[in-house]
């Protein structure tokens, strides 16, 4: 199994540092990968860009020399390589390198807001083409040199994706020894004031909760046939006037993970993360693995 | 076949398409009385339209950027610029050829045919203007391709220059996030966008026409000059006929070059002057060639 790791050109250590812990987690490799532009497909008059290529090649290996010494001195025991591609866009050069060593995983970081998931355009464009599952970690992601996720929390919906990430993860968890926890996010509606319906409004969203609820306990007692005891499974509903206060409803400790399930059931067979996906992974305050 | 590959095979093949298209139309209305008089305006005539239409010949150096890629490039590039050359100028001859044959000489200089001509041209034969339009789009995908690459490598030039501190160190940054030289970028989109704007389009050719004929004179002078100072040089690829072909080339520039309006040499001029000026003011004194010369007296002395 193989971890493929896109470096971004800023915090690139919190990155590494959050596939080292998956990687500990679940005894993987990683794949450090920076991508750099590519010069001019066809012939220039003058060879104008070859300095700009020579250039970008320099960047590329001064990224992996970088990444290579960081690994060496903080995730020690860790497999892993380090190099560097050309590629005309980061997400289309990490698709291309992630099939062809056969990644498992895409791993990548957050460029702004310290502590939270930020979605740049390399992880906006993988979460709804990536082939396979894509983790983010929150900018400046820290962990102890031996530090491995601890849980990892599902977010249910109640639906056919919810469910199958649902099974896929508790697998994974089995696998790797990580506790698991089942988790219904639901944003209370601000009610409708002037219809005067916001009595009824309630009620349909405590219909739905309950519902949601139902569903949520039938696909954690389907985890028994994995060999996975129900009765180990946290499992909770949290509601809150906006995503993020949702989240905040339960606890997370700095070693949880948060998986999402792609919304859509695709014909095409990629990712997909849809509005309330994007909504959840921007309000998360843990990495997040957005998996089919 | 890489995809850009194939994006740039399938234009040339639309550019040579539309001008076979040209070719065969024009054919069909051609008269060989309208060369009648084909020399009377004498040498003047030849080196006028020589001169405008010289910048139909850059680009063909490209061939050499391709020199890592192919087995035996000493022969092989030469060959292939030689091919590519005959290739263009068979083009270029069956087209002027075909549009002389096919209407008076008088109509060339009507109005409407000095913005479109070729276009024109075929409305005036078929009567209607399918095929002018099929060729005038033609022309857009041509242009299109060729701008792109230029403006692309216009951006990587200043990026170069900046590094080699020729020119101010913005030209040398990059957006550290895409690693592009986004500010070289939007400079040469707006001073091309002003200049495709406001300069007649007839001037430019005239202006980069004298442009790559003063490049050529200095690459002929070049082999002149480092034939003398530095014959020991390595060279992989030695100009054939020395010293006839480099003189014969000057000769032949300056010929050229005579066909040139005054305005276009003004306009040169005050160019190079107002660079040579930035260059002995700025780009000399910053450049990084300095500190490898100062290294190299130091280490001598």
């Amino acid at each position: 199994m193989t971890l493929l790791v896109g470096l971004g050109p800023l915090d690139a250590h919190s990155t590494i540092e959050f596939a080292a812990t998956l990687a500990r987690s679940d005894a993987q490799e990683l794949a450090v990968v920076s991508v750099v532009p590519a010069p001019w497909p066809t012939p220039i008059s003058g060879g104008s860009d070859r300095e700009y290529a020579e250039w970008a090649a320099e960047q590329g290996r001064a990224a992996a020399a970088r990444a290579r010494s960081f690994i060496d001195e903080h995730c020690q025991g860790i497999a892993s390589t380090t190099s560097w591609v050309r590629g005309r866009s980061a997400p289309s050069a990490l698709r291309r390198e992630a099939a062809r060593i056969g990644a498992d995983l895409i791993v990548l970081g957050s460029s702004r807001a310290a502590g939270r998931i930020a979605l740049g355009s390399t992880a906006d464009a993988l979460l709804h083409s990536s082939p396979i599952p894509v983790a983010i970690g929150p900018h400046g992601y820290g962990a102890p040199p031996d530090g491995v996720i601890g849980r990892a929390t599902v977010a249910f919906r109640g639906d056919a994706p919810s469910r199958r990430a649902l099974r896929r993860t508790a697998e994974v968890c089995l696998r790797a020894g990580v506790s698991l926890r089942v988790v219904t996010f639901a944003v209370a509606s601000q009610g409708m004031f002037t219809a005067g319906v916001g009595r009824s409004e309630r009620i349909v969203a405590a219909q739905w909760i309950e519902q949601v609820g139902v569903e949520q306990e039938r696909a954690v007692a389907e985890l028994a046939d994995l060999g996975l005891d129900p009765g180990q499974v946290e499992q909770s509903v949290a509601q809150g006037a906006d995503w993020s206060k949702a989240l905040q409803r339960v606890t997370w400790h700095p070693d949880d993970i948060l998986v999402v399930g792609s919304s859509r059931e695709g014909r095409l067979s990629r990712l997909f993360l849809g509005p309330t996906g994007t909504r959840i992974v921007r309000a998360a305050s843990v990495p997040v693995v957005v998996v089919r | 076949m890489t995809e850009s590959a194939r994006a740039n095979t399938i234009m040339v093949l639309i550019k040579l398409g539309v001008l076979l298209m040209f070719v065969v139309i024009a054919f069909t209305a051609f008269q060989a009385d309208r060369f009648d008089n084909f020399w009377a305006s004498g040498p003047a005539g030849v080196s006028a339209a020589a001169a405008t239409i010289f910048f139909s010949f850059i680009g063909l150096d490209a061939v050499s950027t391709a020199g890592e890629e192919v087995r035996n490039p000493q022969k092989a590039l030469p060959r292939a610029i030689m091919g590519a050359l005959a290739v263009v100028i068979s083009v270029y001859v069956l087209v002027a050829v075909a549009s002389v044959g096919s209407q008076p000489l008088e109509e060339f200089s009507s109005p409407e045919q000095q913005s479109a001509g070729l276009s024109v041209i075929l409305g005036n034969i078929t009567g209607n203007s399918t095929a002018g339009t099929i060729l005038a789009a033609g022309a857009v995908i041509s242009i299109f391709s060729v701008t792109l690459v230029t403006l692309y490598g216009q951006t990587r030039i200043l990026f170069a220059m900046g590094r080699d501190r020729m020119l101010p160190p913005q030209f040398a940054a990059v957006n550290p996030k895409t690693l592009t030289p986004n500010f070289n970028t939007v400079v040469v989109a707006l001073v091309v966008s002003l200049i495709a704007g406001f300069v007649p389009a007839d001037y430019l050719w005239d202006t980069v026409s004298i442009g790559t004929l003063g490049a050529f004179i200095t690459v002929a002078v070049g082999v002149l000059v480092l034939r003398r100072t530095n014959p020991d040089l390595k060279r992989p690829f030695k100009v054939p006929g020395y010293p006839v072909t480099p003189i014969l080339t000057v000769i032949m520039c300056v010929y050229v070059l005579s066909g040139l309006e005054l305005f276009t040499w003004v306009v040169f001029l005050t160019w190079l002057a107002i660079v040579l000026a930035f260059y002995f003011l700025y780009g000399r004194r910053h450049s990084r060639l300095n500190e490898a010369v100062t290294a190299d007296s130091e280490a001598q002395s």
